[in-house]
Formats: C-alpha cells, sequence, structure tokens
C-alpha cells in the first residue's frame, strides 16, 4: 500500500463515519420530532397509549375551570374526553379542528400538548 | 369597465411579446417596454379598482370592503391568490427590464411570462366578473397589518429575482466573467431584499399573529428559506469562479421559488399561515414548477460546467445549501403526499432544532476554518469568557461565549473582513442566547386578581373600523402592558393582539389566548431575550449585501 492507497482509504474511511454519524442523528431527529397523527376512531383501534390525535373539537363540550380545560375531540364514528391543563390557543374552538398530544388515563385522554388548527378557508358568516 | 380595461392590458402583454419571435434586437427592446407597461397597467386598473370598490370584479369583492382603510385597499391587491401572482408576474417583467443590458435571450423570457400569463388571463383572472352578486367577505383579519403590506411583495421582489440568473445561464452556457460580475451582483441584491423580506416576516408573526417567537418552523417559513439559500449558494458559486456550482444554483433558484409559490400560495400546506385554496392554479403552477424542472434538467445533462477543485470550506457550504433545500423540500412535500393515504403526519420543531444543531456546527466550522490564528482575539475571548464565568457562575455558557467572542474577534481582525459572517454569527448567537434564555408562562387571572407578581388590573371595551375589542390592562414587575382580543363580526374571527414591552436586551410578551368566563382570562406571557438583536443582525445582513452588490469588483 502506498501512501496514495493510504491516504485515500483514510478518506474514505473517514466519508463513510460522517455518513453513519449524520444518519443517525438523522433517525434520531426523526424519531423525536415527527408523527403520524391519527383521528380519534383510528387511535382508539390502534390499542396505543401515547401518541397525536387529530380531529374536530365538539360542539358545546368545552368546560374550562381555571388553567383546567376538558372537552371532546370527535370525528364521525367516536369521541374521546380529554382533559388538559394549560392555556389554550387563542384560534383554539369548539366545532374546530385541533391535534392533540398525550396518553390514555383510564377513560380519558390526558393531554400535554393542545394544537388548533386554522380554518384554511374566510368564508362569509351564513345568516341563520 | 375596469375589468375590461384590465383584460384588455394582459392580453396586450402577450401580445406585445410577438415581435420577439423575430431577432431585431431594436425591435424586440422597444417591444419588451410595452409589454412591461402593460402589465404595469394591469397591476394599476386593479389597484384602480380596489380604490373604487368596484365589487363587480370578483377579486375585489372576495378581499376588499368599503369599510376598508384605504391603505388597506392598496394592499388587499395581494391578499388573495390571483392579485399576488400578478404582482409576481409585474415582478418578473421588471427585473428583465430593468436588466436589459445583460443581453438575455428575450425569447425564453417570453416562454417565461407567457405561462404566467396565461395562467392569469384563463385559470385565475384577477378581473374576472361577479356572475352572482356576493355578500363580500373583506379583506382577511390577520393580514390587516403594516407587516402584511410590506412583506409578501418585498418577498417577492427577491424570489422572482432568480429568473434573471436562470435565463442568464440558459442563454449562455458558457458564461464570462462579465457575466459571473452581473450574477453577482444580482444575486447579492437579491439576497439582500430576501433577507429583509423574511426578517419582515418573522417580526410581523411575532408581532401580530401571537406566535410568541420569530421563527416556528411552520412550512411557509421554510419555504420561504428556498430560495434564499438557492440565492446563498449562486453567490458564493459566483465568487469562486466555479462554473458548475454557478449554474446548478441558477437552475435551482427559479425551480425553487417556483416551488415555494407554488406551495405557499395555492393552498397545498397545512399551515398556520392561511390562503384560498384554489386547484385550477395549483394545478397550472404546479405544471409550470415541472417544466421548469424539466427545462433545468435537460440544460444540466447537456451543458453543466467541468468540475473545479474550491477550498474544501466552499464546497462544505455547498454541500449544506443542497443538504438543507432538500431536507425543507422534503418536509415540506411530506406531509401532503402522506395524507394522500389518509396518513397525516406532523413535524414539530424538536425535528428541526434536532437536525440544525449539527448543521449549525458544520457552519461554524466552516467559517472558522479559513482563519488565521490571532493571539489578540484568544485572549479578548478569555478574557470576556472568565468574566462571564465569575460573574453568573455558569461554566458551560461562559465557554461558549468565550469561543463566540473569540471567532467574531478574528474574523474582524482579519485583513480581509467579511462583515456579512461577522452577522452571521452573531444572528447565530444571539438565536442560541434566546433559545437558552428566554421563558414562557402560561395564565388563568380574574381581573383584580394578583399572581407571581403578574396583576391584571382591568378590562377596556373599544370598538374599532370593523371589529369589536376588548383590552387587558396587566401589570409585570412594574411593566404596563395591555394585549388585546379583538373580534371581527363579518368574517366571525377573533384575533389576538399581543402586547410588548422592551428594554435594551429583554422584553415582556403577553398574548390572550381566551376568555375563561367573565372576567377571567387566559394569558401566555413570554420573556424574551436578543430577539430584536436576532432581526437587527438579520436586517444587518441585509445592508452589507447592498454594499457588496454596490461593489465593482
Amino acid at each position: 500500500m502506498n501512501q496514495l492507497h493510504k491516504k485515500r482509504s483514510i478518506l474514505w474511511l473517514g466519508y463513510i463515519v460522517a455518513i453513519i454519524v449524520a444518519l443517525a442523528l438523522i433517525i434520531d431527529a426523526i424519531s423525536d420530532g415527527m408523527d403520524l397523527y391519527k383521528s380519534p376512531s383510528q387511535f382508539l383501534a390502534s390499542r396505543r397509549d401515547q401518541g397525536y390525535i387529530g380531529g374536530v373539537v365538539q360542539p358545546s363540550s368545552l368546560v374550562q375551570i381555571g388553567q383546567d380545560v376538558s372537552f371532546n375531540i370527535t370525528d364521525a364514528e367516536v369521541s374521546i374526553p380529554v382533559s388538559y391543563h394549560g392555556a389554550l390557543p387563542p384560534i383554539f374552538k369548539e366545532g374546530g379542528d385541533a391535534i392533540i398530544y398525550g396518553q390514555m388515563a383510564g377513560d380519558h385522554f390526558e393531554a400535554q400538548k393542545v394544537l388548533a388548527k386554522h380554518d384554511q378557508y374566510y368564508k362569509v358568516r351564513r345568516e341563520e | 369597465m375596469i375589468a375590461l380595461l384590465g383584460n384588455v392590458a394582459l392580453s396586450l402583454a402577450i401580445v406585445f411579446l410577438l415581435p420577439l419571435i423575430g431577432d431585431y434586437s431594436m425591435r424586440s427592446q422597444r417591444a419588451m417596454t410595452c409589454h412591461h407597461v402593460s402589465i404595469l397597467i394591469a397591476v394599476l386598473l386593479l389597484i384602480l379598482a380596489f380604490i373604487t370598490n368596484d365589487m363587480s370584479i370578483e377579486y375585489v369583492s372576495m378581499n376588499s370592503d368599503e369599510s376598508l382603510p384605504l391603505v388597506y385597499k392598496v394592499v388587499a391587491l395581494w391578499g388573495g391568490h390571483s392579485g399576488s401572482l400578478l404582482l409576481l408576474t409585474f415582478m418578473m417583467s421588471s427585473w428583465v427590464w430593468f436588466y436589459h443590458h445583460l443581453n438575455i435571450n428575450l425569447r425564453l423570457y417570453g416562454l417565461a411570462i407567457v405561462s404566467l400569463l396565461i395562467i392569469l388571463l384563463w385559470f385565475s383572472n384577477p378581473f374576472s366578473v361577479n356572475m352572482v352578486h356576493l355578500n363580500s367577505t373583506g379583506l382577511n383579519p390577520l393580514l390587516q397589518d403594516m407587516g402584511m403590506m410590506i412583506h409578501p411583495p418585498i418577498l417577492y421582489l427577491g424570489y422572482i429575482a432568480s429568473v434573471l440568473p436562470f435565463l442568464l445561464v440558459l442563454t449562455k452556457p458558457k458564461l464570462v466573467s462579465q457575466d459571473l460580475v452581473s450574477v453577482k451582483k444580482i444575486s447579492a441584491i437579491a439576497l439582500s431584499i430576501l433577507t429583509l423580506g423574511i426578517t419582515l416576516g418573522s417580526w410581523w408573526a411575532y408581532r401580530v399573529l401571537g406566535w410568541g417567537g420569530y421563527w416556528g418552523w411552520d412550512p411557509v417559513e421554510n419555504a420561504s428559506l428556498l430560495p434564499w439559500l438557492a440565492l446563498l449558494g449562486l453567490h458564493h458559486a459566483v465568487l469562486t469562479k466555479d462554473l458548475r456550482n454557478t449554474q446548478r444554483f441558477a437552475l435551482l433558484g427559479f425551480i425553487l421559488s417556483i416551488f415555494s409559490t407554488a406551495m405557499v400560495r395555492s393552498g397545498m400546506l397545512a399551515s398556520v399561515h392561511a390562503f384560498a385554496h384554489h386547484l385550477p392554479s395549483l394545478i397550472c403552477l404546479l405544471a409550470y414548477l415541472a417544466a421548469t424542472i424539466i427545462v433545468g434538467v435537460i440544460y444540466w445533462i447537456r451543458h453543466r460546467g467541468e468540475r473545479l477543485r474550491v477550498p474544501w470550506a466552499i464546497r462544505l457550504h455547498f454541500g449544506i445549501v443542497i443538504f438543507l433545500i432538500s431536507l425543507f423540500c422534503l418536509t415540506i412535500v411530506l406531509p401532503s403526499i402522506t395524507s394522500l393515504w389518509n396518513m397525516p403526519i406532523i413535524i414539530n420543531e424538536r425535528f428541526f432544532q434536532k437536525i440544525m444543531m449539527p448543521i449549525l456546527f458544520l457552519i461554524l466550522f466552516g467559517l472558522g476554518s479559513y482563519l488565521t490564528y490571532q493571539p489578540r482575539s484568544l485572549a479578548i475571548g478569555t478574557l470576556i469568557g472568565l468574566i462571564y464565568a465569575y460573574m453568573t457562575k455558569h461554566y458551560i455558557d461562559a465557554g461558549a461565549i468565550a469561543i463566540t467572542v473569540t471567532i467574531l474577534t478574528t474574523l474582524y481582525l482579519k485583513p480581509k473582513r467579511n462583515n456579512a459572517h461577522i452577522m452571521f454569527l452573531a444572528l447565530v448567537s444571539f438565536i442560541l442566547l434566546n433559545a437558552q434564555m428566554s421563558e414562557q408562562q402560561d395564565m388563568v387571572l380574574a381581573v383584580g386578581e394578583q399572581d407571581e407578581g403578574v396583576i391584571l388590573h382591568d378590562t377596556l371595551d373599544t370598538k374599532g373600523a370593523n371589529y369589536i375589542e376588548k383590552t387587558l390592562v396587566i401589570e409585570i414587575e412594574g411593566h404596563q402592558l395591555s394585549p388585546s382580543m379583538r373580534y371581527f363580526p363579518k368574517h366571525d374571527i377573533a384575533t389576538s393582539v399581543p402586547a410588548i414591552s422592551h428594554s435594551f436586551i429583554s422584553e415582556w410578551y403577553v398574548v390572550v389566548n381566551s376568555m375563561v368566563d367573565t372576567n377571567i382570562w387566559s394569558i401566555t406571557i413570554y420573556h424574551q431575550y436578543w430577539i430584536r438583536w436576532i432581526w437587527a443582525s438579520a436586517l444587518a445582513i441585509a445592508v452589507i449585501f447592498i454594499q457588496r452588490a454596490r461593489k465593482h469588483v
């Protein structure tokens, strides 16, 4: 093995190590920061305890006592009671879309994070 | 009437492109001017329609109403999809018209702009007339602000400047050094404008949307970074006279600008930014994007330049830019793709933070690599680090500060000082300091109640032009703040107006979340450090790029 070979193989070794490190970092980031969210019925069907749920805040289910909030999150099929301690985002409202993160505790879902989704459309309010 | 004239002006803009098919430079130059002026007239006509409340035009009735203040009527021009596309088209023709001395192949330009004009005329016409009379919705309340007024057109102006390098590279596969100088100038100007636009956007989101931060890793924000990254790559490629990378980033720049526009403005992204969903124009823009990509790829296969051995720090820079571009593109496209199979994914800030930290390390490594050792700067850095450690007993922070100060002073003491790099490092330091020191707290307070130094004194009812407002009077450690909640009855939207009380390095930022009960309010308090300095250093970078553009080297 001459000098050039040696230099090249060290370089290649360096590249491989760098790529492995980069992949490890990326996988770590993905496992921490990227999540699939499920609709309430999918979530119940999956029998997992922890995760993201995306659904609609059931109208007239929101109860707020100080920082303690409870509401139901629903899709067309099931509705899950949710409890949460903290401030709700300003655009959070009944009948609006929300994404929550947390885990099941008995019969209700304990949310650690509540995100509200913006309505995409700005419609004229219908007179009823 | 205005609708008719507008359509005529847009059609004339297409007609004036016809002389470009023949190749008489004087004639095509005159045709180009006429074409440019007709687009200008179309823009002016749309503004006129907004000012005169011409509700027969659908776009006007969707985005404006009589009660809107005059300034916002003008701004409403780019409040929706068609108007912003018109503005984009106008800016594209302005750039090419202004830089006519570059001798860009005007036929290529004609192809690039005629497709946009066709989209405007047939698929997303801002001058189309109302068939049925709709109740006017008015401008989205979140957009009724100074930041909204200035930041989108500035961003567009920067985005679409990338059409110049794109066309220039397509015109001349072998760029001569004179062309490189012009590309360098253009990329510096575009970078300056884009940096300004992104900073203003960030500031607007902080001040108006009540996000409580300067950057949310929102898909729309990331999309605005894409052309910026491509232009940054282009600027460095030109500086090193690397033809291959100049071509690469010139092609990428325009493709990414179209990509961002298509993604952002067509409601493709599920994001807190609310834009109208408009399917036909989304399809058109995607087709346009596909066409530019195909042109780019074919050109790249046929005409790409020789590989050049550039310094490794520059190669690292290109690598990072390409990596970040692909990362952001993926994170923007991925959620849309997975939701096709009913598997919506959510990417939160943790993902980006974890990715950006090693990248930041690489950037600093690259920036540091070409510095020569300066005993003076090491001494200054160590001294400041020691003082900090002695005063605060935070040893890790002190170490970080010592290293940062050392690098900054080394950069400063270099014979050929690079101010943009210094300001970039300062920006990074402020971002890290902000992340380290800032705090946030949610609270529920009743009127007259006091909790942890926060007093809610009173609530006031006020009334604006098109909204009703509830203002809270809050005192935090002696600072008087009055955040408010606005309700727009016409849109049935409540927006929260944050209140800020700032000092030299830190500021209190209060945003109202909701009314829990009568006289009981839920608020979030942020104590932000160095946040103004982040924007200030970004603005400084923008200014430095203007200086660059003016230098004749």
